[in-house]
């Protein structure tokens, strides 16, 4: 009796090891489609060209292949928008 | 009873994870990164480089050097254009990730969420001009564009987008237009009530509530959301709390960082551009803790602070097991990557090393609490990448304050201290097969 309760208990034991294992193996497996990469190489230059020279940044974000996804696109293309308006705006004050 | 609580956090873990609105979030804000860094490099380098009137270093004050004051408008522009439009940024980039999740790809989902938010927003500012209060109309106060709305933008790029395609997908909007017109005339059609009814429904909100309650929703959520939310988050107690919770997610081999990140991120981010406002205004810097803070403080190294245990490690671990690894996580530790730690060793269900692991980034945050608070460390105002080195980042944050970067240093040295005792304990385990 006693054994078979022990043996009970090993087994409640190994099926909750296992579901841990599978939960934490989905978890860490888990890519999210939809999630940005800001930091490659070709990003992080049009990022320098965003303050330097906005039309060039613009032209990479949409015209060259830096992995830019669409949500990155909008972001940055209201940002030049924003920044050349307001350099305009300094420079005329 | 272990097993258990292991099994509800992972399920917890799990859930928050795939969670739609927290993915958005997650994601609104890993894109918006590049702008937050960009906009706090262009304040470095206005204060450092082209500043004459701020009280600090700056190359423009060294004779012959003056002529750098003429760049100055590049670098306002870009801050203005990044740090100044956050909220409104975060608008959109909610409603684009919301979107994707329900199959609405259109433009016409970041446009609404923006009308809706926008409708919620005063439309003029006081002005004092010789001591007497005028009223400035139609226009948007930075109060609602920058960091100050990002709880209530966050709130409202959720509730429009749900209601929105809530009101697409019943079908019971759409106009049936004649065969001729053109898909893309007649999908834009097909938007607009679904449009007008979120637009109206939100604005009505917005007006019902002030109508009864005499507050606006911005007010009423920044004082009893946001407010108390920063003040949790940003105050010691809370930040270790959340960090514990980081940690502990990591032993369990979890991404702690990723998956608690959407709760922390909007009050760390929100708390360093009130800090870089501070910073061009020339006054003191409100908030110790806030997002540089984190990436110097706490996941410095990587979580855990592991850089202290790879010294550690080197000087005293006798298991040649560690000490591989260990010089294996050497260069990735100066980037602040610690996966090879943590599944190599492992630290990741490890009994005796997860105890070092969760104390460090506490210890570091109030240590560096401290330093900071009696004006070793300089509070920081900018923010770099998480993967720039030790000692270096907390130099750029500060604007270049050694002592700050000193004080990084020595809460690697503290996590040593911590980690030592733990690598002699492990010294008389048995290497894993």
């Amino acid at each position: 009796m006693k054994k078979s309760k022990k043996s009970q208990k090993t087994d409640a034991s190994s099926g909750y090891s296992k579901e841990i294992e599978a939960k934490r193996v989905r978890i860490n497996s888990y890519r999210d489609v939809n999630q940005p990469r800001p930091f490659l190489k070709g990003k992080m230059m049009t990022y320098i060209f965003l303050v330097l020279f906005p039309p060039y940044a613009l032209y990479r974000i949409w015209y060259r292949d830096f992995g830019f996804i669409r949500t990155e696109k909008t972001i940055l293309t209201m940002v030049s928008i924003l920044y050349i308006v307001y350099f305009i705006k300094l420079l005329v004050n | 009873m272990k097993e258990k609580m292991m099994n509800a956090m992972l399920s917890f873990a799990s859930k928050l994870q795939t969670q739609r609105h927290m993915s958005a979030i997650k994601n609104a804000f890993t894109a918006l990164l590049p702008i937050v860094i960009t906009g706090s490099f262009c304040t470095l380098f206005l204060n450092v480089l082209c500043s004459t009137t701020t009280d600090g270093v700056s190359l423009a004050k060294v004779p012959g050097f003056s002529w750098l004051e003429n760049l100055s408008p590049i670098f306002n522009a870009a801050n203005y254009a990044t740090m100044n439009f956050m909220a409104i940024g975060i608008v959109i980039l909610i409603a684009l990730e919301l979107g994707k999740h329900y199959g609405r790809t259109e433009f016409t989902v970041p446009v609404i969420a923006v009308a809706c938010y926008v409708s919620l927003c005063d439309t003029f500012t006081l002005s004092t001009v010789d001591g007497a209060v005028h009223t400035i109309a139609d226009v948007l106060p930075r109060d609602f564009t920058n960091a100050q709305g990002l709880f209530l933008g966050m709130i409202v790029a959720i509730v429009s987008v749900e209601l929105y395609c809530k009101l697409f997908d019943s079908g019971k909007l759409e106009i049936r237009m004649p065969d001729s017109v053109p898909p893309t005339v007649a999908k834009a059609f097909n938007a607009l009530f679904p449009a007008l009814i979120t637009i109206f429904l939100v604005s009505a909100a917005g007006f019902l509530f002030h109508a009864i309650t005499g507050m606006t929703l911005f007010n009423a959520v920044s004082m009893f959301i946001q407010k108390p939310l920063q003040n949790i988050l940003t105050g010691l107690p809370g930040y270790i709390v959340m960090f514990f919770m980081t940690t502990l997610l990591w032993v369990f081999g979890i991404h702690g960082t990723q998956v608690l990140g959407p709760i922390y991120q909007p009050m760390m981010y929100a708390a360093m551009a009130e800090n870089l406002d501070a910073a061009i205004a020339g006054t003191p810097a409100p908030h110790i803790l806030n997002i540089g803070f984190v990436s110097s403080f706490s996941i410095i190294t990587g979580a855990g602070i592991t850089g202290g245990l790879i010294i550690a490690i080197l000087l005293f671990s006798k298991r040649d097991d560690y000490k591989t690894i260990a010089k294996i996580g050497i260069p990735c530790a100066v980037f602040n990557i610690n996966e090879p730690l943590l599944f190599g060793l492992p630290i990741v269900l490890n009994p005796l090393l997860m105890i070092p692991f969760m104390l460090s980034p506490a210890v570091s945050a109030a240590f560096a609490y401290f330093m900071t608070d009696i004006g070793f460390a300089k509070v920081m105002t900018i923010y770099s990448p998480w993967t720039t080195p030790p000692g270096l980042m907390a130099f750029l944050n500060t604007e270049g304050h050694i002592g700050t970067a000193i004080v990084q240093l020595l809460c690697i040295g503290l996590a040593f201290l911590i980690y030592t005792p733990f690598v002699l304990m492990a010294n008389k385990q048995q290497p894993a097969e």
